[in-house]
């Protein structure tokens, strides 16, 4: 008997439909950068290695941190950062790098006690705590670091303001309660006590004073592992519309509770609106499964407001999938694939996003100036370049985020006297100024103080 | 009764151990090595938190099923009645279901100290009675997460159990009922 060509083919579409779509969802996503696959990651390493390093810090004692605070060690980096790269990586050829892509970065403030109400004169605070449940103690532990403009530990403006929160530790009963806070709890666990206090915690950061010295206010973002992934979620979720908003997250092993029930749904959907989630985890680690069975909003899935992106690392020895969960590691390997051989790789931040997103890629990791998307990116790139070519002055030490970054391009936005000569610098300030104004006509430049 | 301590004697080694190491002056926080016997308290912690951190893990890669029904089997022979069957069968998996998780790392909690805190993270060094646990502690508490697989286990057996303990004795009271008439 002979089959009929149309039946086959209509077979042969059943079969292939199922692969086609299976396979084409990843593809498509990768496309508009939403899905980092393990084996693109080192292209962003170098960009996420200060929040990962942050989030491994954020484990560390506040009161080391208010004890090295706007001090210098002799080496010129900061107390703060010299502390946290010590504790957070055991290996010391790893070190260097890790003080080289933290340096930037200064402490400003922390806590981790109980968290009442850091305002005191919000309101809505204080009728939450008034109405708060059952209490116990400890709260969300969170560090406040700024990427400074100036070399100085205690002086000039920030580009980007960064809120670290802890993850769960052995000795905190507080913090289990709270990784149970899936749909509720009658306790005031750790998401309680931020929901009610985050306008508190953004309102501290507009007082800093990098924060007022900047001609164009930082940007916020969040960030933290575990626990601290969820808290840095809610955190986006919950600021109040009136204030600045954090504009990125960035979550490492994040925990599925985000407690974005504690959040009313307009309140929600107004910070959801341009925000961008990075959910950065380790391939098999413990919680990668307990986020797919229960994720709490915003889904994995979410495209647009907020724009979530998935990063795997696939950067661990083989472990259990309680072993692949620190954190330790994921920054070493963070740290570490920023590098080929001894040279560091380029700067680069995630492609992609959505309409009206929030966030503003830094150009490099060294420099200052932000634009507010992909075109005004390469519009500032074309615009540097060209200057680099045309500009003697400013030209023959490097390409533009090339290994190491001593390029003339950098320098020109960074504005810092590096090059020698009063003329070369006043050059870098012109040009500087000139770029930035193509992006959007907003200084957003600020000139340094001589780098020390 | 047995059968049941056996999933958390890990955990029991390490309480007494440090009760032991206590009892002859050690604090946990020095760095001064505390013998006891041929090794250390801290060695001996060591240990016992890796056979604890192993135990966690194979139960809730499904080795908490074949226990439980095995205590659930052991319950069913050992006790006639029903409320006896139920609240032993609740008793075993409620334990099943959260200690082989958190048991390791609530049997360190007193131990913590400024040279030791564990955390999920694996933050930090951890020195115990001068001895260093390292990443074995921190393991303890990222082990805790692992309860979202191992506790549906225990309380889905726990609920098979119980249909089947009802089940039973419903058959059995409908076989005995017409005798008595």
């Amino acid at each position: 008997m002979r089959t009929n060509p149309a039946w086959s083919i209509l077979k042969l579409v059943a079969i292939a439909m199922p692969l086609i779509v299976a396979n084409a969802g990843p593809a498509l996503a990768q496309t508009d950068g939403r899905y980092i696959q393990a084996s693109f990651v080192y292209n962003y390493a170098r960009y996420y290695a200060p929040y990962a390093i942050q989030a491994s810090a954020a484990y560390l004692p506040v009161d080391e941190f208010n004890a090295r605070r706007a001090t210098l060690d002799a080496d010129g980096n900061g107390t703060d950062v010299n502390y946290a790269v010590q504790m957070v990586f055991p290996d010391e050829k790893v070190r260097p790098r890790a003080r080289e892509a933290f340096k930037r970065w200064r402490y400003q403030f922390g806590s981790d006690a109980y968290l009442t109400c850091i305002d005191p004169s919000d309101t809505e605070c204080l009728t939450a705590y008034n109405n708060r449940g059952w209490s116990f103690s400890g709260g969300p532990a969170f560090q406040v670091w700024a990427r400074t403009r100036s070399a100085k530990a205690d002086r000039g403006a920030c580009s980007e303001v960064s809120i670290a929160f802890r993850g769960t530790v052995a000795s905190s009963l507080g913090d289990w309660v709270s990784n149970a806070d899936r749909f509720g709890s009658p306790y005031d666990d750790y998401y309680h006590q931020l929901r009610r206090n985050v306008d508190g915690i953004i309102k501290s950061i507009q007082n800093l004073d990098c924060y007022k010295q900047a001609a164009v206010k930082p940007q916020i973002v969040s960030t933290g592992h575990s626990l601290g992934g969820g808290l840095a979620q809610l955190a986006a979720l919950a600021s109040k519309s009136k204030g600045p908003r954090i504009a990125k997250v960035f979550a490492f092993d994040p925990s599925p509770v985000t407690g974005a029930h504690l959040v009313s749904q307009s309140l929600r959907d107004a910070n959801a609106a341009g925000l961008t989630i990075d959910r950065v985890y380790q391939e098999g680690e413990v919680l990668s499964y307990v986020r797919s069975a229960a994720q709490q909003y915003p889904s994995t899935k979410s495209t647009c407001d907020p724009y979530v992106r998935t990063v795997k690392v696939d950067a661990l020895p083989p472990g259990s999938p309680i072993q692949l969960h620190g954190m330790a590691g994921l920054s070493t390997q963070l740290v570490q694939l920023s590098y080929n051989g001894d040279t560091q790789l380029a700067y680069q931040a995630p492609p992609g996003g959505c309409k009206g997103i929030r966030y503003r890629a830094p150009v490099t990791d060294q420099d200052e100036v932000l634009v507010s998307s992909n075109s005004q990116r390469q519009t500032l790139l074309a615009s540097v370049r060209k200057r680099q070519r045309g500009g003697s002055q400013l030209a023959g030490s490097g390409a533009l985020g090339g290994p190491n970054n001593n390029s003339t391009a950098e320098f020109a936005i960074q504005g810092t006297a590096v090059a020698s000569g009063k003329r070369t610098r006043a050059l870098q300030r012109l040009h500087s100024r000139e770029v930035f104004a193509q992006i959007g006509g907003v200084p957003a430049f600020e000139p340094l103080p001589r780098a020390q | 009764m047995l059968f049941v301590v056996l999933t958390f004697f890990p955990e029991i080694i390490v309480l007494a151990t440090s009760v032991v190491a206590k009892l002859k002056g050690c604090q946990p926080s020095s760095n001064v090595t505390c013998e006891i016997g041929p090794s250390s308290a801290g060695e001996i912690i060591r240990s016992a938190l890796e056979a604890g951190s192993f135990v966690g893990l194979r139960f809730s890669d499904g080795l908490a099923a074949i226990w439980l029904t095995l205590g659930c089997f052991l319950i069913w022979k050992g006790w006639q009645r029903l409320s006896s069957r139920l609240l032993l069968g609740l008793a075993v998996s409620l334990v099943c279901a959260f200690v082989p998780y958190f048991g390791p790392m609530l049997s360190i909690g007193s131990l913590v100290n400024p040279n030791c805190n564990p955390n999920e993270g694996g933050i930090g060094p951890c020195m115990i009675y001068g001895g260093n646990i390292g990443f074995v502690a921190h393991d303890t508490v990222r082990l805790a997460w692992r309860i979202a697989d191992g506790a549906p286990i225990a309380l889905g057996i726990f609920g098979i159990f119980a249909i089947v303990a009802i089940g039973a004795q419903i058959v059995a009271r409908r076989a005995t009922s017409p005798t008595a008439e």
